[in-house]
């Protein structure tokens, strides 16, 4: 009952203090909305909104092909995707990428349309970028290349016929070699129209999109914050316990005959009342001012319990490591960032083009890691096996973390 | 027939790894009576009342609350205690109110009692009016009369005070005097922290003097100032810097003890009348140019100096 | 000379905890190094950086085999085959991560590709690693439409030959099988090949090395990010100086006020050089980045940097009534900067009206200025930009903050 009561004022001032509501409530949902700020660009739509990519082309080519690539680019159908310059002359396309006014320039070569219909013959279009960007000039080279492939596969086919039937002692006629492009374009473009070859799933069998939908990127930004957060949380309200040693209140506990045991019962109340108070808002908010989709409900509450349990107990065992304030303030500001992070990393392998898959065992090393795994588990439906998992390993981290925590308060107050 | 003993401390050590703050205490404290633990900063006076109140353990002996051990019965002890931390020890974010309903609550007090002790409790405190504010708002003088008020909550026999005028104007410091008396009036048990000699007389039916760590003296005020005898304490100050120029005093007629700083000396003496042309004497001798005289009946201030060879507030 | 003493002072104090030397020094170092090591720059496969995909052939013909042949060939896949595995054991590798991704080819996969119909392909991967599965899809529908085209040569081939001769079917299967292997070696090297150039590369050396050098973000990122953590330190003295009334104490020795300002100004900014420095040098020697190829742009960007972040702790100090509150007006700028300015995830990523109000932020330019320079080597001719605005938000925070200054 005193525990309680404990907890209760705990929460009360908790709830006065500005710098609480900060760190619990606005950094998180800050952060989220700058990312669906960053990712959305303010726009109402879920898909990730990319400005058309400013490319130079260059075209010394002699034939009609890169006529025929300028055409295409330069419709309606690649308007929301490319903005495309052609270039008087090669300096001129290399300078704009220079000065940053393009991202891409694309040098057809002279002999392109002579390659392309003349087998036997080699040359190469050069994609010059801007070395800071990754992206635009990515989906150029894939377009070039998806472009240059079908060019290339209709010569390989006439090469492959015409040597074959050489071999034989036949010469293959105009008309058939033409018959042969035609019904290799006819075929290949048949195949895309059927749509995509390759599609992605994620471990859980869901459909992932092209460009994977805001509103998942935003669950992982705001699931790994609301953890970070709430392992914050949890650092702050055993903090409290400093606090009042400093203030003396503390003190005048012990000499209202309440036992030590009961003091830090009721911190460690507090701290999961706060975080759970947490939990539930932000899932909430995220929920329904950025749409996220948290996986099922009987899941999310079972991952809310467990990590409002593993926040509170680290916050006891971190703090109960400080002598003072000024120690319990490094370990807030540093420790629980270094942990937090590292725990979260996961979500930073989003933007990675080479992600580490190591990192995903590393995370493990902190509690946040555990609890991170959860909830990304949750979300993306994965096996039960692998959800409950990460439940069970977050609980007994948790603890043996509590235990730690609890007995060095204890010993500290005997 | 004895009256009934409230506190009883029994050959109390506590060390602090080489610091010996406190050794071998012993002192009984009757139940009903205002008792005054008197002594300069630094001789114990806190550690032990920390003893007394379950917040440190002794390293050795124990002290007893009404025949409950604060060892082996910590926590009845304790119900019998109510303890005034020397700094203000209140949650300055929440309102006085609020304040008094958490503190009921550690002292184990709960709904419609709870509820008429914080009232009560406001009215004797006087912050009535201003029980909704934030004490981060309230005066010093406030702060400290609600320290009090958080004590007393749970009604209990003895009220341990740790020098709880530290610092306070003068009128504040008045309220919290006359408080304690109405306390005693009720039958409260006071045992009370000073260095002010004044409030310890003023208030104490006993007092014990203590210096590193050791009760030096004990007794009433007036069983005190008989050590001291009729001797008259006499403070002379001096135009320059004395360098031991009044080593040899002492033996002038009527002198009991001289002790001295850089430009003032105190001197005990039998009969104040008699030794003043003496000292007035001796002083032109040694070319030293008296600024100021001043002389005290015999008083708590002299006892100690007796004792100790120094002036309590040093 | 008093304004040179009080920063002193100031800096002392700020040395004198240890916790300084964590959030300057030690936290950048370490989250740099994080960083690095989930975009792959460290702890993997330095040999073989190619993502690992797990690959189970159902469908075991020619056509399947000739695709795991031509994923081993990849520059971003690598196939793994363990005959043990099935489906699902792929799936569960996937989410441990010991794959980054999974591939079934179903049965039937090589029927449908010779009859003109490539069936569509699912690829398992984990939905967080949203770029690099743009980069599996991309290399993965590569192949597969190379491997399609293989496939259509050889049919074409065979078909425009059976219209002038007639084959046996042994003759057509040897026909056929002839064809597929001319095919695929002239796709080994195709008629038009697409060839990547860089600015500022000299080398093709140079160019591979940009190309996977996973700290040109994250070092200048985590140099942003914590020149402002760095400032809680610093705006919390000047609270403390408020509350302590060492303020008052310090007006009244007739010391002007801009000259306290200026004080803990250049205090604060000798601070962020500094920590700025060990960071470029740690990035210089350890991380192979070119920071002081072009020195005096990398300094000049520094002295900058440090100033905008020096002028913005002064703000934050004149803001802040408590060190509480100090910290929280730190940490918001550096979210909202850092995650605004694009130290953690590259502005390319976002739209064009987001970057523009990116750059309304300090952490937007100094992002610019140190990758132009280490990306593209570019020296004081490309710097002086982001120089010359990152001296406008210092005066702009410095002006700001002086303005909002409560001397007593």
């Amino acid at each position: 009952m005193k525990a309680l009561d404990i907890a209760i004022k705990d929460l009360r001032q908790s709830f006065r203090s500005f710098f609480a509501i900060a760190f619990m409530f606005v950094l998180p949902i800050l952060i989220t909305g700058l990312f669906a700020f960053i990712f959305g660009g303010g726009s109402e739509e879920s898909e990730i909104s990319f400005e058309p990519i400013p490319v130079q082309v260059y075209n010394q080519d002699r034939g009609e092909f890169g006529e025929i690539l300028l055409t295409i680019w330069g419709s309606d159908a690649f308007s929301d995707l490319i903005a495309l310059t052609v270039a008087e002359d090669e300096a001129g396309a290399r300078q704009a990428v220079d000065e940053k006014q393009a991202e891409v320039a694309i040098l057809l070569p002279a002999e392109f349309t002579e390659t392309v219909v003349n087998p036997g013959r080699y040359t190469g279009i050069e994609l010059y970028q801007d070395p800071t960007l990754t992206l635009g000039p990515g989906i150029m080279k894939s377009l070039v290349t998806q472009f240059v492939d079908a060019l290339n596969g209709s010569n390989i086919t006439a090469m492959v016929a015409n040597q074959q039937a050489g071999e034989r002692g036949y010469t293959l006629t105009q008309e058939q070699n033409e018959a042969l492009s035609l019904a290799y374009y006819s075929a290949v473009s048949a195949s895309a129209q059927q749509g995509t070859l390759v599609n992605l799933e994620s471990p859980g069998g869901e459909q992932q999109e092209e460009n994977a939908g805001i509103k998942s990127i935003l669950g992982f930004i705001m699931g790994g914050m609301m953890i970070f957060y709430a392992y914050f949380t949890g650092a702050y309200a055993s903090n409290t316990i400093l606090t009042e040693e400093e203030n003396g209140t503390l003190e005048r506990l012990f000499g209202t005959a309440t036992a030590p045991h009961v003091i830090i019962t009721g911190k460690l109340l507090a701290a999961a009342l706060m975080i759970f108070v947490q939990l539930v808002v932000l899932t909430a908010f995220g929920r329904l001012v950025f749409g996220i989709q948290w996986g099922a409900l009987g899941l999310l509450l079972v991952f809310v319990l467990v990590t409002t349990i593993g926040a509170a107990s680290f916050g006891m065992f971190a703090i109960s490591l400080a002598k003072d304030r000024k120690q319990a303030g490094v370990i807030m500001g540093a420790g629980i960032t270094v942990t937090g992070m590292l725990g979260m990393s996961g979500t930073f392998m989003l933007s990675s083009p080479t992600p580490n898959a190591a990192i995903d065992r590393i995370t493990l090393l902190v509690p946040q890691g555990w609890a991170n795994r959860a909830l990304l588990a949750i979300m993306e439906g994965l096996s039960p096996e692998r959800i409950w998992l990460s439940i069970l390993g977050l609980l007994v981290y948790s603890a043996v973390l509590v235990v730690l925590g609890f007995v060095r308060f204890q010993k500290r107050f005997a | 027939m004895a009256k009934e003993l409230a506190i009883e401390i029994k050959d109390l050590h506590r060390y602090y790894q080489d610091i010996k703050a406190v050794q071998g205490v012993s002192l009984q404290i009757e139940a009903g009576t205002v008792f005054s633990l008197l002594g300069p900063n630094g001789a114990g006076k806190s550690t032990t009342i920390s003893v007394i109140s379950g917040l440190l353990r002794p390293t050795e002996g124990d002290a007893e609350i009404f025949g409950k051990s604060i060892i082996s019965q910590a926590n009845q002890a304790k119900q019998h205690i109510g303890v005034v931390p020397q700094e203000v020890a209140l949650y300055q974010d929440l309102t006085g109110r609020e304040n008094l309903a958490f503190w009921g609550k550690m002292y184990g007090l709960r709904g419609a009692k709870l509820e008429a002790r914080i009232g009560e409790i406001l009215e004797i405190i006087e912050l009535t009016d201003r029980q909704k504010d934030k004490v981060e708002k309230y005066s010093g003088g406030m702060k400290r009369r609600l320290n009090i008020g958080v004590a007393l909550l749970h009604q209990p026999d003895i009220v341990i005070m740790d020098e709880p005028t530290v610092g306070i104007d003068p009128q504040s410091r008045r309220k919290i005097l006359e408080s304690v008396k109405a306390l005693n009036e009720q039958g409260m048990t006071v045992l009370y922290t000073t260095h002010y000699m004044e409030e310890a007389q003023e208030l104490s039916d006993r007092i014990a003097i203590m210096d590193h760590g050791k009760v030096i003296a004990e007794g009433t005020h007036n069983e005190l100032v008989r050590i001291v005898g009729e001797l008259d304490r006499v403070e002379l100050t001096f135009g320059a810097e004395i360098d031991g120029k009044l080593d040899n005093w002492s033996q002038l007629p009527g002198i009991k003890s001289v002790t001295t700083d850089t430009t003032a000396a105190a001197l005990l003496v039998d009969d104040s009348d008699q030794a003043l042309p003496h000292l007035f004497e001796a002083a032109a001798r040694d070319h030293l140019k008296i600024i100021s005289v001043a002389v005290y009946e015999p008083n708590l201030e002299t006892v100690f100096l007796h004792l100790t060879g120094r002036a309590l507030r040093e | 000379m008093r304004i040179y003493h009080l920063a002193l002072k100031d800096l002392k104090q700020l040395f004198k905890s240890w916790q300084t030397a964590f959030f300057l020094l030690l936290m950048p170092i370490a989250f740099t190094l994080l960083f690095g090591f989930i975009f792959g720059g460290i702890g993997g496969d330095a040999e073989d950086p190619r993502l690992l995909i797990g690959v189970m052939d159902l469908d075991k013909s020619e056509h399947s085999q000739a695709l795991i042949q031509m994923l081993e060939e990849s520059e971003t896949l690598r196939p793994i085959i363990n005959a043990d595995y099935t489906a699902e054991t792929y799936r569960k590798q996937v989410e441990i991560g010991d794959l980054h991704a999974a591939l079934v080819l179903p049965a039937g996969f090589g029927e449908a590709l010779t009859a003109g119909e490539p069936l569509p392909l699912t690829v398992v991967a984990d939905q967080k690693a949203m770029v690099a599965n743009q980069a599996v899809r991309a290399d993965l529908a590569t192949i597969y439409s190379r491997l399609f085209g293989i496939v259509l040569s050889a049919s074409l081939s065979q078909e425009t030959f059976q219209q002038i001769a007639a084959l046996s079917p042994e003759e057509q299967d040897a026909y056929y099988q002839q064809a597929l292997e001319l095919a695929s070696s002239l796709w080994e090297s195709p008629p038009v090949t697409v060839l990547s150039s860089y600015t500022g590369a000299e080398s093709e050396a140079q160019a591979d090395a940009l190309e996977q050098n996973a700290f040109i973000h994250s070092s200048p990122g985590m140099m942003a990010q914590f020149a402002i953590a760095g400032l809680i330190g610093s705006a919390e003295i000047l609270v403390a100086e408020r509350k302590s009334r060492a303020l008052s104490r310090m007006l009244t020795t007739g010391f002007p006020r801009m000259g306290i300002l200026v004080g803990h100004f250049l205090a604060m900014s000798a601070v962020i050089v500094l920590q700025l420095l060990v960071l470029a040098v740690f990035g210089q020697l350890f991380l192979d980045l070119p920071y002081f190829d072009r020195p005096t742009a990398t300094l000049l960007l520094i002295v900058v940097s440090a100033m905008v972040n020096g002028a913005l702790g002064l703000l934050i100090g004149a803001l802040a009534k408590s060190s509480d509150t100090a910290v929280v007006f730190a940490l918001v700028p550096m979210f909202v900067f850092s995650g605004l300015g694009g130290a953690w995830t590259p502005l390319e990523y976002t739209s064009k009206s987001v970057q523009f109000v990116a750059h309304f932020t300090p952490v937007a330019w100094m992002m610019d200025g140190f990758k132009d320079i280490l990306a593209r080597g570019a020296g004081l001719e490309t710097v002086w930009l982001p120089v010359v605005v990152l001296l406008g938000f210092t005066a702009l925070f410095f002006s700001l903050g002086a303005w909002r200054f409560k001397f007593e």
